[in-house]
């Protein structure tokens, strides 16, 4: 049994309606604990709706959706799945709740009735975790988009989850803060041996992950590792452009050029093409 | 865009700013209900007081009260200035009601008349009651004032929501309260900002705001209202998902990081207050006949 | 008629202990026809330098001539407007009314046209941000998708038939198609609408479509370039920490290296032609 399972699961909005959208339409995807896995589509492939169902914000109206061997369908489960298993939204102003960012980061293991010294510990190594510790007694308000997604992020360490979902979490960022987080969320993938979930539609974020899933209408149209980017057509089809990098590294290969497919970046490919 | 949510807070280190904020709420309660035991020179003497005892009631009373408020600023390290400034508000209220007091008194017969012209009448009544009635004003709002200057929102917040604890016996919403205020105050400096925003937009398809009558103008907020709270919504939603998510189920079963505590600072100046406002008491109902026994002192 | 900057600064909350200056003497030209980049961090005043096109923010100090338009002296502040349209980033929010056609219509009734001037200009602004006008006229505009809301938003901007268009991110928040889409409308609108200056993040779109690239940082003008001239600035790119379009960092990574590269290349093609040149691939 693998840590997170979908199987089956189909999701539609206003179902039964003249309007009816089938966001998720019979997917089955099986994820590993450790695993840094992307899943990436055009906006309107369902990626978002799987987020949802991962940790029960919605449940599937076909097929079943289980974490640590926990159905989200059983209302008993979701706050262990929850503790589980966090999200981190799109949105960088809309996920804090509290006006003084560590009563933010305290918002969760409060919620689960952790006890007041331990909910400070916790606060503080989430804080260190993301690199914001120093902001801690201060409010959200001038902090840059990707401070204030570090925050969330920290937010959501606090409960100590084993598997984190990144929810197009960089889609609102500019460069710097689209780094600043990506970095925290590969330490903690390395480090903490944390198992992410990244939904995004950046070509380029995918390509950090060990595992690409590519979604399409609904449906899971590629799966694996960097090699699926071989499928041009697919790809382009399916609304998402192939990093540059691999254009780059594809053209050369077809032009007769040995290297390597198992690239991840511009910095990858720098180092190939100097060996 | 200042950061609203810090309020007139003023940020230092001070034995009042240390203080626990349920005594700091209770008392400025206490301070408040204490300021009206302070009668009307006219409702004094219509109760069978005489003049001289209001004058020892009232002087005696204000006195006390801004010997309490004077050790309260000074140990809050909150600079006079600002604290003054506070008043600017309310300058002209204040002006405006003590000029007419002085001009029209109003509780039947004014015994010591200084002069009198057509009907203006000034009077050593009409001096005490306008000087009696503009402390009182002020006390008012400098207060409450020391409580916003050394107690965050937030703190302020969570010592209501304790505070209220009890009526959650008869299954009033105090822990729902609290949230929505909470949240209210961290979405305020957003939802300002996005005002902005919106705002320049509209003014940016030459939407005009300022000219027209009230009507109009009215009107033309359309196109900022109508967006702001789709905005506001569209939050109100993020927001509940991811605090779904955090595992957020109401009140049962919650504990807090921030635990307040009660010092001995705390007992101890809640104790003071309690005194100054028993003295007012003992001076105001002339209990264990000390007022009376003071004045014939005095005359 | 172009728009000349010249000395323009501005400082927030003079005089306070809060007193920033937000933009520091900044002197260029944006030519008729531009289509004309602007990057810089954020926080390195690029909002603040276009809200003075079109009289949003005050001059304070220094020129600025947008066409016939003399910013220091008084202006007819509706005429200003309706030729300086500015689209905000993520403009979709701020929709508002009932339906498309008279969300869009919303800038031509504020100029005070007819009727028959309204209804023909939102009927073309719709067209031209590639919408069916019949579809979509009486719908809400709260009902569309995100892409279509954003095309709207647009269009209520050309409403007002603008003949230079400032756009702040055009591409935010979209997915890759979205983003060429958008871009591709864009340059389309181009014909109507000449001179167009765009602030983006992503230098993939900013080498893609600019002629002249205005650099800012911290309020201060680092010089406006053609973009292959701007990607040679090895030093200015360093002190900035900029990014690089993939291409151009590709090309300066490998020229580091020892490699006979040029620094400056932008195009894919043109990368992979080299890279099979000095590694001898046929």
């Amino acid at each position: 049994m693998s840590f997170i399972e979908i199987k089956n699961a189909k999701y539609s909005y206003n179902e039964g309606t003249a309007s009816e959208v089938r966001a998720v339409n019979d997917i089955s995807l099986n994820i590993e604990e450790g695993e840094f896995v992307a899943l990436v589509g055009h906006n309107g492939s369902g990626k978002s709706t799987i987020a949802k169902l991962l940790n029960g914000l919605v449940l599937p109206q076909q097929g079943t959706v289980s974490v640590n061997g926990m159905l989200t369908a059983d209302k008993r489960n979701l706050f262990d799945i929850r503790k589980t298993l966090g999200v981190v939204f799109q949105n960088p102003d809309n996920q804090m709740v509290a006006t003084i960012i560590e009563d933010d980061i305290a918002f969760g293991p409060e919620n689960i009735g952790v006890l007041p010294d331990d909910i400070r510990q916790r606060v503080d190594w989430a804080l260190k975790s993301v690199g914001m510790y120093d902001y801690r007694g201060g409010t959200p308000f001038r902090l840059s988009g990707g401070q204030k997604q570090r925050v969330a992020i920290a937010g959501v360490l606090a409960l100590k989850p084993r598997v984190m979902v990144l929810d197009e979490s960089t889609s609102m960022l500019d460069p710097v803060g689209r780094n600043e987080v990506m970095r925290v969320v590969e330490t903690l993938n390395k480090k903490e041996k944390m198992t992410v979930i990244m939904i995004t539609h950046f070509m380029e974020e995918a390509l950090l992950a060990d595992r690409i899933v590519v979604l399409d209408k609904g449906k899971i149209l590629l799966e694996g590792g960097r090699e699926i980017f071989e499928h041009r057509e697919a790809i382009e089809r399916a609304g998402l452009d192939i990093p540059i990098v691999m254009k780059v590294r594809d053209k050369l290969a077809q032009m007769g050029m040995e290297i390597s497919r198992d690239i991840k970046d511009a910095d990858a490919l720098v180092e190939e093409l100097c060996r | 865009m200042r950061d609203v949510t810090m309020g007139q807070y003023y940020p230092v280190k001070s034995p009042i700013h240390r203080l626990d904020p349920r005594i700091k709420l209770m008392a400025t309660v206490i301070y408040i209900v204490m300021l009206f035991f302070i009668p009307t020179l006219s409702n004094y003497l219509s109760r069978g007081g005489n003049f001289d005892g209001y004058l020892l009631l009232a002087g005696a009373g204000y006195a006390i009260i801004t010997l309490f408020l004077l050790v309260v600023i000074l140990l809050s390290r909150v600079p006079l200035g600002k604290v003054l400034k506070s008043i600017k508000a309310i300058i002209y209220l204040i002006t405006f009601t003590a000029v007419l007091s002085l001009f029209f008194y109003g509780g039947g017969d004014d015994v010591h008349l200084i002069f009198k012209w057509k009907f203006l009448s000034l009077s050593q009544e009409s001096i005490v009651t306008a000087t009696a009635m503009a402390l009182r004003l002020i006390y008012l709002v400098i207060g409450p004032s020391m409580l916003t200057f050394t107690t965050t929102p937030v703190e302020i917040t969570d010592a209501l929501e304790r505070l209220l604890k009890p009526l959650t016996l008869i299954k009033f919403p105090v822990h729902t309260l609290a949230m929505i205020m909470s949240i209210a105050l961290r979405m305020i400096p957003s939802l300002m900002e996005e005002t902005d925003k919106i705002k320049n937009a509209q003014k940016a398809r030459c939407a005009d705001f300022e000219s027209g009558n009230l009507i109009k103008r009215a009107k033309a907020l359309l196109p900022i209202l109508v967006p702001l709270f789709i905005s506001a919504f569209r939050r109100a939603e993020d927001l509940a998902l991811a605090m779904d998510s955090r595992c957020y189920a109401g009140a049962k079963g919650r504990t807090r990081m921030k635990v307040l505590k009660i010092r001995f600072a705390d007992i101890f100046g809640f104790l003071v207050v309690v005194a100054v406002f028993l003295s007012i008491l003992i001076l105001r109902y002339d209990w264990f006949g000390v007022a009376s026994q003071i004045l014939a002192f005095i005359l | 008629m172009p728009i000349v900057l010249q000395n323009l600064t501005y400082i927030y909350s003079p005089g306070t202990p809060f007193e920033r200056k937000a933009l520091d003497d900044i002197t260029f030209t944006i030519d008729d026809g531009d289509f004309f980049g602007i990057i810089g961090h954020t926080g390195s005043g690029k909002s603040t330098l276009i809200s003075h096109f079109n009289g949003l923010t005050k001059l304070m100090s220094g020129k600025l001539t947008v066409d016939e338009f003399d910013l220091s002296k008084k202006y007819d502040y509706k005429s200003l407007r309706s030729r300086v349209g500015m689209v905000f980033q993520y403009p979709e929010y701020q929709l508002f009314d009932e339906t498309v056609k008279k969300d869009v219509g919303f800038g031509p009734r504020n100029l005070g046209l007819a009727d028959d001037e309204i209804e023909f200009r939102v009927k073309e602004a719709i067209e031209l941000v590639g919408l069916n006008y019949y579809e979509i006229a009486e719908r809400s505009p709260f009902e569309l998708s995100g892409g279509q809301m954003r095309r709207v938003a647009l269009a209520g901007v050309l409403a007002m038939k603008p003949k230079i268009l400032v756009l702040d991110e055009p591409t935010a928040g979209l997915d890759p198609r979205g983003k060429r889409e958008i871009l591709s409308l864009i340059r389309s609108i181009k014909k109507e609408c000449p001179t167009i200056i765009m602030i983006s993040h992503n230098m993939d779109e900013i080498a893609e479509n600019c002629n002249k690239i205005a650099v800012l940082s911290e309020g201060k003008l680092k010089g406006v370039f053609r973009p292959d001239e701007l990607f040679r600035q090895t030093e200015l790119i360093k002190s900035l920490n900029m990014e690089l379009p993939t291409v151009t960092y590709l090309a300066t990574q490998l020229n580091a290296r020892g490699y006979d590269i040029d620094k400056g290349i932008t195009d894919v093609d043109v990368l992979v032609k080299e890279i099979a040149r000095i590694k001898g691939v046929e």
